[in-house]
């Protein structure tokens, strides 16, 4: 076995730089347009003191510049206590209605939000654009395409299966316009917001209290999928040496059995919830428990227990892969997806999902053998690769808003048959409906890192502010953030579990928004005003 | 058995996102390759988006189009969808030299040609007059 794992070695190591970009890149590009939104419309400078918005941020106390220093702390750690206990509330009603299995009520509030954010907050957005640039657009090419964004975007929350761009994009977006109403926050209470929220993430994910982790428990021994807003990066590719054909994987794939709904919708929540990261991989095998249909009637039906290891992995790639060494091969058959979907089971709750092919047909594999492979024609399972997925959530202002943690799980299986070992790992997705609290895009099985879009909006919070003061301060908290993030997908391979993604980063670009403010500021501007560097 | 292995991967590697190599004949009608649709559910969500295009809905000819973008450079494959996608990609083209028409007309024209209309028309007046964006308070 000797081959699988040294195959799986190099591909690890070809794949992680891509996985990490591949999320590195929407978030870059979120923290861009936050900056550049903020820099053209420029709200500190227009806003005075009393013109301040009223959220749940700033219930207790609204900032103004007159007041002294030790006024504005207060009143700033109020507002953030505040918002956090809302928070909480909120996720803990969160783990409640995924208790009693309300989901659909969840998946409908998420699109809701969704909606509600494209279309009020994301309009506003551009009338402001279009206000402060004055540019000459009529009301009726701006409707319509106003309502084209809003609606697409809407769609692309409920349906299943959508171009996986068009997707990431609008998460994206999301995650632009909640971030630039953030930054609209007085100085202060944003501040201590970011901090109160970092640690309120560490809390809520790895004490064992917590509300996202008992929510992440809760979809573990479920199996279900919590319906959440969750930007998944498309998963990489790794071509072995020996196969011959490459690899195939569904993605997005599954069937929801017996849940008659709107089959396996990937359930994309909206809202913002914390910024947690929860990262879950399949670690080992389990028992599958697969059903379908051949053809239109149901011939036979090949049932495969899979038992789930309920692990939550933050890892990154590599280490996802390590334990994915092993051969994944099936026959290379097509799975025939329409073949697979049947609802019409209604104890199997789960949906199957995409297998990864990897193998060629080159092995010796005895499709009779095997209790996975059913039909002769069109069944095609593949295996799949590990994944790493952070999910994470963030929570928005708007009234409902809450916080929602993200779980990814993966089943893994995996039969001898032989010499050969099969690893089929497949994902259970539920029949998420509504998401409360925000975010949990449910990606299939793949092998994408997925990062809950509260990080996204939190970060770019924090470059936001930055930028509002200077852009020194911004490129020193983008780096920051940066490096944040690379060592907290460190720490997911390391760990193998969820892990939150706001607190490094945030608590890193704190320091450095600090140090820039007070040390770096002197001594450039000095240098350049005597003319020395810079 | 459409096409030949390699023709496929080609298709594949160059028209889309799809990264997967086939091992069958078959070929993925969407641009996420692998990880897209198969052709029953396919036909379905062309379907139904181009239906749904005719409500104002431009937009969802365009995603039509991007999705399906392999069946519209592979021009053999995918008889069923043809004409979906095709009918999604044209309706979007139409539809956008129109707007862009009118929206030059409306930019370029402004009070020279349109007259006092004008000031009605344009996007910040109007939201001044409808106190669009007083709920901020900005």
């Amino acid at each position: 076995m000797e081959n699988p794992s040294q195959r799986t070695r190099a591909s690890i190591i070809d794949g992680l730089g891509e996985e990490i970009i591949r999320i590195v890149t929407p978030v870059s590009i979120c923290m861009f347009l936050v900056v550049l939104l903020v820099c053209i419309i420029n709200p500190s400078s227009s806003s005075d003191d009393s013109s301040s918005i009223t959220t749940i941020a700033t219930i207790i106390y609204d900032e103004k510049t007159s007041d002294s220093d030790w006024t504005k702390l207060t009143g700033a750690l109020l507002n953030a206590l505040v918002f956090v206990a809302f928070v909480t509330v909120v996720t803990f009603l969160l783990v409640l209605l995924f208790y009693c299995r309300c989901i659909k009520f969840l998946k409908y509030y998420m699109v809701f939000s969704a909606f509600v954010v494209l279309f009020f907050m994301g309009g506003g957005i551009s009338l402001f654009l279009i206000q402060t640039l004055s540019f000459p657009i009529d009301c009726i090419t701006f409707g319509v395409l106003w309502f084209n964004f809003s609606i697409v975007g809407v769609l692309s929350f409920s349906m299943e299966k959508n171009p996986i761009f068009i997707t990431q994009s609008y998460l994206v977006f999301i995650g632009i316009i909640v971030a630039y109403w953030f930054c609209l926050l007085p100085e202060w209470t944003t501040w201590v917001l970011l901090i109160a929220m970092a640690v309120y993430d560490l809390f809520a994910v790895l004490v064992p209290g917590g509300p996202l982790r008992l929510l992440v428990e809760l979809s573990v021994s479920r199996d279900e999928e919590i319906p959440a807003l969750l930007y998944e990066a498309r998963p990489v590719e790794f071509p072995g040496p020996d196969q011959v054909n490459g690899r195939r994987r569904l993605w997005r794939e599954r069937e929801i059995l017996g849940s008659g709904s709107d089959s396996g919708s990937t359930s994309n929540g909206l809202g913002s919830a914390l910024g947690n990261l929860v990262a879950s991989s399949d670690h080992g095998v389990n028992i599958l428990n697969l059903q379908s249909h051949m053809g239109t009637e149901s011939q036979r039906e090949t049932k495969l227990v899979v038992a789930e290891e309920t692990q939550l992995i933050g890892g990154s790639g590599s280490s996802i892969k390590s334990t994915l060494g092993k051969l994944l091969a099936l026959e290379n058959r097509r799975a025939n997806v329409s073949e697979l979907n049947l609802g019409s089971e209604p104890e199997m709750d789960l949906s199957l999902i995409s297998v990864e092919d990897g193998r060629s047909t080159g092995d010796s594999v005895t499709e009779t053998g095997s209790p996975t492979i059913q039909d002769s024609s069109s069944r095609y399972l593949e295996t799949m690769e590990t994944h790493v997925e952070f999910t994470g959530n963030s929570v928005t202002e708007i009234g409902s808003e809450e916080s929602r943690p993200l779980i990814d799980r993966r089943i893994g299986f995996s039969s001898n048959r032989g010499s050969e070992t099969m690893e089929i790992h497949v994902e259970r997705r539920p029949n998420l409906t509504e998401v409360q609290q925000n975010e949990a895009m449910e990606i299939g099985s793949s092998r994408g890192i997925k990062l809950g879009l509260g990080d996204f909006i939190f970060y770019s919070v924090l470059v936001g502010r930055a930028a509002m003061y200077d852009f020194m301060a911004m490129y020193a908290c983008y780096l920051a953030i940066i490096a944040g993030l690379g060592v907290t997908l460190m720490l997911l391979a390391f760990y193998q579990k969820a892990l939150p993604a706001l607190p490094v980063s945030i608590l890193l670009g704190i320091v450095f928004y600090f140090l820039t403010r007070l040390l770096l500021e002197g001594f450039v501007v000095q240098c350049s005003l005597n003319l020395i560097i810079f | 058995m459409e096409e030949g292995e390699a023709e496929e991967r080609r298709h594949l590697t160059a028209g889309g996102e799809g990264r997967g190599h086939l091992s069958l004949s078959t070929s993925w009608p969407t641009v996420d390759g692998l990880l897209g649709l198969d052709e029953e559910d396919a036909v379905k969500y062309a379907r139904n988006f181009f239906r749904a295009g005719f409500f104002l809905l431009p937009f969802l000819w365009f995603l039509n189009s991007f999705y399906f973008w392999p069946v519209l450079t592979r021009s053999s494959s995918f008889p069923r969808l043809r004409p979906y996608v095709l009918g999604s990609a044209i309706g979007f083209a139409v539809f956008m030299v129109l707007l862009c028409l009118w929206a030059l007309t409306f930019a370029i024209g402004g009070e020279r040609l349109f007259g006092p209309i004008w000031q009605h028309l344009v996007m910040y007046n109007v939201a001044n007059t409808f106190g669009l964006t007083s709920w901020s308070q900005m």
